[in-house]
């Protein structure tokens, strides 16, 4: 009598062990984080669209702001539209960004051929928007890169 | 072992399963009846996900549209053009049956961010007569449609170039979406 109450609980006890076990099984399933695709989709689409807009920025009437880069590394620095044109590019690239996508980290950088020289911003992970540029023999580039 | 004590013994044997019985349909029903909510609450968040996911991609397809895109000479750039942006609104109001099976209950706006206007106004017709413009104005008004209730509003929005014909520049916008669910 006293061994086969005794099994019947060790019955009970192994489908209660049984049972919690699925439940783990199943809410650790639950909980884990599913990749949000849509997520970086939305900064890719952010990045290259930013990017299409600062280039394309007109500054003083005439020039567009890729125009102000080549500038800066044609002529080290010489004016433009009465500004310093590597200064203008350093102060006003953080401004723009800042109003479209405002406390957002980011990487810009504009590089001659395959020598970078602007790089502002300390992102490191996420797409690059790239848009390129040729300008006197020299192939120019200039990267954005937004992290999420 | 008498009659009695085997009757008895059986019926305690049966009133014993009956009770495990009822304990575990009890703890079946509990179990059920969190589960539904569970699922329930999944089906929501999924449904809010998959209307900021469309949302998401009605935005990005705005800037395609040609009702506002820049074009010239039929080439299209990645832009909008803002004297577009000025009869775009008009346009989904007359055709607003039309606009409403495509935006549904939202607000979409472009704001000029780059370079700073002092201005917070709505960019009108009126505005645009003046010597002004675009300084003198803030952002344009799309369209606009709002329910009486809604359970969320989330923005969503993406940096665009906007030109301007009249002076043939570029400036720097946002494009902004304000779903109502």
């Amino acid at each position: 009598m006293s061994r086969k109450s005794q099994i019947e609980i060790m019955g009970l006890l192994i489908i209660v062990i049984l049972l919690i076990l699925i439940g783990v099984i199943f809410v650790r399933f639950s909980l884990r984080e599913k990749p949000n695709i849509m997520a970086e989709i939305r900064t890719n689409i952010k990045t290259t669209n930013l990017l299409t807009a600062i280039t394309h920025t007109t500054l003083c009437g005439k020039y567009s702001f890729s125009d102000a880069i080549i500038h800066c590394y044609n002529t080290n620095n010489d004016d433009l539209c009465g500004q310093p044109s590597c200064t203008f590019i350093r102060t006003e690239i953080p401004k723009i960004i800042g109003l479209a996508v405002p406390n957002a980290e980011y990487q810009f950088i504009a590089a001659a051929d395959t020598r970078n020289f602007i790089n502002i911003g300390t992102c490191k992970q996420g797409k690059v928007a790239d848009y390129k540029v040729h300008s006197s023999d020299i192939l120019f580039t200039m990267k954005l890169r937004l992290c999420d | 072992m008498t009659a009695h004590s085997s009757t008895k013994k059986a019926q305690m044997q049966i009133t014993e399963t009956i009770m495990v019985l009822f304990v575990f349909f009890v703890l079946l029903a509990i179990m059920l009846f969190f589960y539904y909510q569970y699922s329930i609450q999944n089906i929501k968040n999924v449904a809010e996900e998959l209307t900021e996911e469309q949302s998401s991609i009605l935005l990005y397809s705005i800037t395609t549209i040609p009702e506002i895109r820049c074009s010239s000479l039929t080439e299209e750039e990645e832009c909008l053009d803002t004297t577009k942006l000025l009869a775009f609104n008009t346009l989904t109001k007359s055709n607003e049956e039309y606009y409403s099976s495509i935006f549904s209950y939202s607000t979409i706006t472009v704001e000029q961010i780059y370079p700073e206007v002092n201005s917070t106004e709505e960019c009108t017709a009126v505005n645009y007569q003046n010597v002004l413009y675009p300084e003198n104005c803030k952002y344009w008004a799309l369209y606009s449609k709002i329910p009486q209730k809604y359970r969320a509003n989330p923005v969503i929005y993406t940096p665009i170039s906007l030109y301007f014909p009249d002076t043939n520049e570029y400036r720097v916008g946002k494009l902004t979406m304000r779903v109502y669910l």
